[in-house]
């Protein structure tokens, strides 16, 4: 009769001990690790952007870290990531780990999260804009009528000039807004588009503190106030550089919070574009650049 | 089976189904992402009309305060005038609307503007009211004589050299009391060189500006901390006939201008305006145009252009440009009959500019 009872009970013990076992070495909670490789444009931003927003809508995410190389990209795309990643940190910890480069929309991007970490080597910064500009004015082109002179363009060259300064001082002020009493730099300093070193943006403000994807991951653990945790990445490891392309059907002024060129952009002054187009219709013309900040 | 013991485990039945429904949807309600998360709040930079930039005032018209009447000016589209076509439209239009003639002498070679407003509407050729005179590459009767009955030369933007002979002829041609304004834009080589007197190997026997002690520089200047609509607008203030009434221009791309001992500085920028090649520590006052008797310079084209025209007092600086060319003395053809002086070559004040103290 004893024996009956005492298997009954290792019969019992058996099916709960996995269940007390996961109970007592569950871990606390987790971190997610998004990743943001290569160039900023709105093919390889919107998935990091879903991404973060998986990771802020889903409550087995207790913290995010954010995995930056990246120059930058279109300024629209860059904000969309800047935005992403404060909304994230407003419900949970957000760390940025850079790990390459962060530079000018690359940068913007991490200006959203709660701390950012940095190789030494890394680049950071690179704070400006610049925009391209199609040469071809369609009220210009023989065989298309307009309703204006500036439609299906951006404006004059003054009205480009006047958006991408605004465009450059938007981001500055964003430097200022996000890194607050950390920089040690003035507003103007960073409108020169400088890129610093790790070490330098540690020392200058622009950075947090030097460490790599495992600091930023303990430091995100700590920030969600987690003893124990799992990580998990979100979306596919991206490797590689993402290319800008120009080349699309619809050949319009982009602004590009970038840091170096996209290939195949050429540069001509953009008094130029306020002249007759002389590109034939259906014929691609050299984009233009107008900087604001040596980006 | 008694009535009673049914309806109570009727009841039964349903009090468990009822907890154990609500027990679930409890729990489904509690663990569910309902409540979307409040956005975030935006940073103040983003909010609309932060980012406002500085808009300059453009109006006002070119004036001309001047007694001549019917001068030739010469607009020189060779030597690889690099010029949009509008801003060569605009001083031709100031030009001739003033009831002076232009003559052209050469045309642009690729990579430069695309031709005069009077030529592109076919005044070419003589007019007693407008363009004098076409010529162009290999049709060329030389500078010497489209500067022949003359009154002033301008060099647009100019990328190529003068040879020995039109160098001499320029100078013959300011000798004889011809005026000679050159507007150049900020370059990879230094115009000084290009035109003579230092800087970048000066092309043989190409010695124009240096003679006269004037020169520009190659880099463009900036000012991070007053920008007007972008880092590469600088401010300058005007002084002596060339800068009268000038109180203060908006120069888009300009580059430094260099005054010899004897010439006179005419537009000057603000004292935070840094070179791009003159490395870290570059602020300071830098002189855009200058005067030197019968020869001026100016840094910039930007002036010209038709969105910048009337900016600030653009528009008083052009006129100034123009007083000066028609003030000058009408050349005949006497001094191109014989080869032009020889003297030896001078080095003018080329170089890069050095960051100017004042």
């Amino acid at each position: 009769m004893y024996v009956v009872v005492a298997v009954a009970a290792l019969l019992v013990g058996s099916a709960l001990a996995p269940f007390v076992w996961g109970a007592f070495n569950e871990p606390d909670g987790t971190v997610a690790v998004v990743t943001l490789e290569g160039g900023i444009a709105p093919q390889s931003s919107d998935p990091v952007v879903e991404r973060l927003d998986r990771a802020r809508d889903n409550e087995s995410i207790d913290a995010v870290v954010l995995r930056v190389n990246s120059p930058g990209g279109r300024v629209p795309a860059s904000e969309s990531l800047y935005m992403a990643v404060r909304e994230t940190a407003a419900e949970k910890p957000v760390v940025a780990s850079v790990a390459g480069q962060a530079t000018s929309g690359g940068y913007m991007a991490v200006l959203g999260s709660d701390r950012i970490y940095t190789t030494p080597s890394s680049q950071l910064g690179s704070v400006g804009v610049f925009a391209s500009v199609p040469l071809v004015q369609p009220s210009n082109v023989e065989g298309i009528v307009t309703t204006a002179p500036t439609k299906g363009t951006a404006g004059t060259p003054a009205e480009v000039r006047e958006s991408v300064e605004r465009t450059k001082r938007r981001f500055v002020d964003l430097v200022v807004e996000e890194r607050g009493e950390a920089l040690t730099v003035s507003e103007q300093t960073i409108s020169r588009a400088k890129v610093y070193d790790g070490s330098e943006a540690v020392e200058n403000g622009f950075a947090d503190a030097v460490g790599g994807k495992a600091t930023a991951i303990e430091a995100a653990a700590d920030r969600a106030e987690l003893d124990s945790y799992r990580t998990v990445t979100l979306g596919p490891e991206q490797s590689g550089t993402q290319s800008l392309s120009l080349t699309g059907e619809i050949d319009t002024t982009r602004y590009y919070a970038l840091h170096g060129v996209p290939d195949g952009m050429s540069v001509t002054p953009i008094e130029a574009l306020s002249g007759n187009a002389t590109v034939e219709p259906g014929e691609r013309a050299d984009a233009a650049i107008v900087r604001g900040g040596a980006a | 089976m008694r009535t009673r013991d049914v309806l109570a485990s009727v009841g039964v039945f349903l009090g468990v189904v009822v907890l154990i429904v609500g027990a679930t949807a409890t729990g489904a309600v509690l663990s569910s992402p309902s409540t979307p998360a409040e956005d975030a709040e935006m940073p103040e930079s983003f909010e609309p009309g932060s980012a406002s930039v500085e808009t300059v005032e453009a109006s006002g018209d070119v004036t001309v305060d001047s007694d001549s009447t019917g001068d030739v000016v010469v607009l020189d589209l060779a030597h690889g005038s690099q010029l949009s076509a509008e801003k060569i439209q605009t001083l031709e239009r100031v030009l001739v609307e003033h009831g002076y003639r232009v003559r052209y002498h050469g045309t642009p070679n690729s990579g430069g503007s695309s031709g005069g407003l009077l030529s592109g509407l076919g005044l070419g050729g003589a007019s007693s009211s407008g363009a004098v005179g076409v010529s162009g590459p290999g049709q060329s009767p030389g500078l010497n004589s489209s500067l022949s009955g003359a009154d002033a030369y301008v060099l647009l933007n100019p990328s190529e050299p003068l040879d020995t002979g039109e160098t001499a002829g320029v100078e013959a041609f300011t000798d004889a009391g011809g005026r000679v304004l050159v507007m150049t834009d900020p370059k990879g080589t230094s115009i000084t060189g290009l035109l003579g007197g230092g800087g970048d190997p000066p092309s043989p026997g190409a010695e124009t500006l240096g003679r006269f002690g004037v020169g520009a520089g190659s880099g463009y200047l900036y000012d991070i901390a007053n920008d007007g609509s972008n880092f590469q607008t600088v401010a300058a203030s005007g002084s002596g006939s060339l800068g009268d009434g000038v109180g203060e221009v908006r120069l888009r791309r300009a580059t430094s201008v260099v005054a010899g001992p004897d010439a006179t500085v005419a537009l000057r920028t603000g004292p935070e305006t840094e070179l791009s090649d003159a490395g870290p520590s570059s602020s300071g006052r830098y002189p855009v145009a200058a005067r030197n008797g019968n020869v001026a310079i100016v840094g910039d084209t930007s002036v010209l252009s038709p969105s910048n025209l009337r900016t600030a007092d653009n528009e008083v600086l052009v006129g100034n440009l123009v007083e000066f060319l028609v003030d000058g003395s009408t050349v005949g053809s006497e001094p191109f009959e014989t080869e032009g002086p020889t003297r030896p070559p001078t080095t003018g004040p080329g170089g890069p500019p050095t960051p100017p103290s004042g």
